[in-house]
């Protein structure tokens, strides 16, 4: 049971924040135990092995003492018990969910994706680990898409139904549970890049890099189009960096394994591409670039094309780079295309005033697009049981 | 930016355009579809789009395809249908437009609705009603046509609603209409009417449309027995809108709804890109004493399908599956060589649709609920 408002500071208080405190810096340590056992079980799945140690080293970077205890301090509840079904698609949310249901007092089952079932399981067992008041506050618990009987349950178990997904997926989910209100979604949004006028073209192009190899474009948060200030020929010569970028970071952080039917669906994005690019301007310099060095499947694809709204490819490494000439112009065309914006990722100086003309959700540096601070996606406050 | 074409451009490609319109014309006239003629006809109509439809243009140069470097139509480069929803690929200028077809994006994946434009609907005319005589209509010159579908005057831009518009005049005999209306189905004046048939009708609609009508008849225990000679067109499929229904399952709805035997089902295959369709071999073979292909799509013989590897575009060993790229004459004002997401294999005369290429990977954070949901459609 959590506790209460009025045991602020208690002992029961100040060991809740420690054991947080301390579980986020077992996930920040390479050599801890959860590391390890996270390496070991995820070994054999689509992530290469340097990209799962950079998404766990993300995942609760600014988790330490004094942030836990602010954020204990503010969310800590009784009562509610949550529901989170996961994405399969990043590595992280198991997690970060976890330490949300941990800090908001809540109790939690983790329901994970068949294609990322292990960080689910080490969360839980580092909880019973960690001890009181942690252990026992959360479960992991795996059923068979479709299975109503297990499912029905685990929604009447819940107060907050905490859900990742596609607007269809999500909207199928809301439709089975009888109150719609208790739900809180991560639905389809996606998220671009803008390096401003005065940018580094190659430092933007760096930063860049490490926001699509994180997670190969899968992502919400991963920068599927990015917007470089200035003529056409800018935008080339961004796209020109950002492929050196790609490849050098391709070394650090390698592809994943290509999903099935992902080479033929890259085989026709980029015969579209193929009609979208622009002109190139000189022998030497490519408006669609495609990666050849590993002969099955292309490491990166990048097209320069003409001002327009974003392209969301949302696999393999592909990247849009579009020139603009004027911020509100270009915020015009990203919200008409009609899609929740989650992140903005900037490249040099531009003013907030012209950030927000976005609407995103978050605005951060190029290169700091995946990793969000702790409670962003979800938050504590998504597992406060409001009717408590 | 190109410059403005000068107007002895201007007259030449006009005069091109008439050219090739007559040309196409005569072999949609002919009874016999000689390859050599196709294969004339379709360079020349290369040679002119790669020269007047500049995105087109750019397309081919990148794939290292020119008009000096294709010798058959196979070779001629195929563009993905979802580049209509991306780029304008037109021959002429936007102000000659006599039609423009709109399309919500759902055969394309995309966000952005397709559009496709045409300089003159003749040919496009000439093209859907001669096709349409010989799958649909073989053994007569008119019939009721009841249409389970908004008139063209409804949806002003659903070139499925032009082409039953335009069969309707054509061949249409008094007494039959169209039953959706402001986006619903007008149940009640489709049953009036197909009871006040005397002759074979013809019902056609997009399977949605037929899934609501047999829901509704079902419930209210509606029944028809149409005329002898009557039939059923279903075009294209449920693109999200409705409960999905296996096709032997609406195929037995039809016949059970409307008393209509399964060989005068036909189910048309066609897209707001193409300005051809293809139609279910059964009802033509039936009525030419042939054993029915009912699985089989039979195209015009001013189009071509090639079955073509997702990966490299390479034509496929027969009887493979693979994507569908069509090559359609009727498309003088665009592309001709359309590359669909349509999977395929050759199949005795035609080809045997298998359903969408699921080629895309996973996106979004859509994976842990997507496999729940798959788990449940079985």
């Amino acid at each position: 049971m959590a506790s209460s408002a009025a045991d602020i500071d208690s002992p029961e208080f100040v060991r809740r924040c420690e054991r947080i405190a301390a579980g986020a810096a077992q996930w920040r340590d390479p050599k801890s135990w959860v590391r390890r056992e996270s390496r070991e079980r995820l070994r054999d799945g689509i992530w290469s092995a340097p990209v799962v140690e950079a998404a766990l080293d993300a995942a609760l970077w600014d988790l330490d003492l004094g942030r836990a205890t602010e954020l204990v301090r503010r969310y800590d509840r009784q009562g509610a018990s949550a529901l989170v079904i996961l994405p399969g698609n990043v590595l992280g949310p198991a997690i970060t969910s976890a330490y949300c249901a941990a800090v908001a007092g809540a109790r939690a089952i983790l329901k994970p994706a068949q294609d990322e079932r292990h960080l689910a399981d080490v969360v839980v067992q580092q909880f019973e680990e960690l001890g009181t008041p942690l252990a026992s506050t959360i479960e992991s618990r795996h059923w068979r898409g479709g299975d109503e009987r297990l499912e029905g349950h685990a929604f009447s178990e819940a107060t907050r139904v905490i859900v990742f997904g596609g607007d269809e997926a999500v909207q199928s989910v809301r439709s089975r549970i009888e109150r719609p209100d208790r739900v809180v979604e991560f639905a389809d949004a996606f998220s671009i890049g803008v390096v401003g006028p005065n940018a580094d073209v190659r430092q933007a192009a760096r930063g860049t890099a490490i926001d699509v190899c994180m997670f190969d474009q899968r992502g919400c948060m991963s920068p599927q189009t990015i917007y470089v200030a200035g003529p056409h020929e800018r935008a080339i010569i961004f796209g020109q960096a950002l492929a050196r970028a790609l490849a050098e970071i391709d070394r650090r952080l390698p592809r994943a394994r290509p999903a099935a039917g992902e080479q033929a669906a890259l085989a026709d994005l980029i015969r579209l591409l193929s009609a979208s690019v622009l002109d190139s301007p000189t022998h030497g310099l490519g408006t669609l670039i495609v990666d050849r060095r590993h002969q099955m499947i292309p490491s990166y694809v990048i097209a320069v094309e003409p001002f327009g709204s974003p392209r969301c490819a949302g696999f393999g490494r592909v990247v849009s780079v579009r020139p603009f000439a004027a911020m509100p112009a270009l915020a015009d065309v990203v919200k008409a295309f009609g899609r929740p914006l989650d992140t903005v990722g900037v490249g040099g100086a531009i003013a907030p005033a012209d950030t927000q003309l976005f609407g995103a959700q978050r605005v951060c540096a190029l290169g700091e697009m995946q990793r969000p601070p702790f409670g962003y996606r979800p938050s504590p406050a998504d597992f406060i049981d409001r009717n408590a | 930016m190109r410059e403005p074409l000068s107007a002895e451009t201007s007259d030449r490609r006009d005069a091109d355009a008439r050219d090739l319109d007559t040309r196409i014309r005569r072999f949609i006239a002919r009874t016999d579809a000689p390859e050599i003629g196709f294969d004339r006809l379709a360079l020349d109509l290369f040679a002119y789009q790669f020269e007047h439809n500049e995105p087109y243009r750019r397309y081919c140069r990148r794939m290292e395809r020119t008009p000096n470097d294709v010798r058959h139509w196979r070779e001629i480069p195929a563009i993905p249908a979802a580049a209509f929803s991306e780029l304008r690929l037109a021959c002429f200028p936007s102000q000659r437009a006599a039609l423009a077809f709109e399309s919500s994006g759902t055969t394309t994946g995309g966000a952005r609705p397709t559009r496709h434009e045409l300089e003159d609907a003749g040919l496009y005319d000439a093209s859907l009603l001669t096709h349409f005589r010989k799958c649909v209509i073989p053994d007569s010159t008119s019939m009721t046509i009841c249409a389970l579908a908004p008139s063209f005057s409804q949806a002003p831009h659903s070139s499925l609603s032009y082409m039953l518009s335009k069969i309707d005049d054509v061949f249409g005999e008094s007494g039959g209409g169209f039953f959706i209306r402001d986006d619903a189905l007008d149940f009640a004046a489709a049953c009036a009417t197909l009871r006040r048939c005397s002759g074979p009708a013809a019902i056609i609609g997009t399977a949605f449309a037929f899934i609501h009508f047999i829901d509704r008849a079902d419930a209210e225990g509606v029944r028809f027995e149409l005329p002898l000679g009557s039939r059923m067109v279903e075009t294209g499929g449920f693109k999200g809108r409705s409960r999905e229904v296996p096709r032997d399952e609406l195929y037995a709805a039809l016949s059970r709804v409307f008393g209509v035997p399964r060989v005068f089902c036909v189910s048309e295959y066609g897209m707001c890109e193409l300005g051809s369709q293809w139609y279910d071999a059964n009802l033509a073979d039936y009525f030419a004493g042939r054993a029915p292909r009912p699985d089989t799509k039979i195209g015009p013989r001013w189009a071509r399908t090639l079955v073509v590897d997702p990966v490299t575009a390479a034509p496929v060993a027969a009887g493979a599956s693979g994507l569908l790229a069509h090559y359609d004459l009727s498309n003088r004002g665009s592309v001709m060589a359309v590359l669909t997401g349509d999977l395929g294999r050759e199949s005795d005369g035609g080809f045997e649709l298998l359903g969408r290429h699921r080629g895309a990977a996973p996106k979004g954070c859509s994976i842990a609920i997507d496999a729940m949901l798959d788990a449940e459609r079985g």
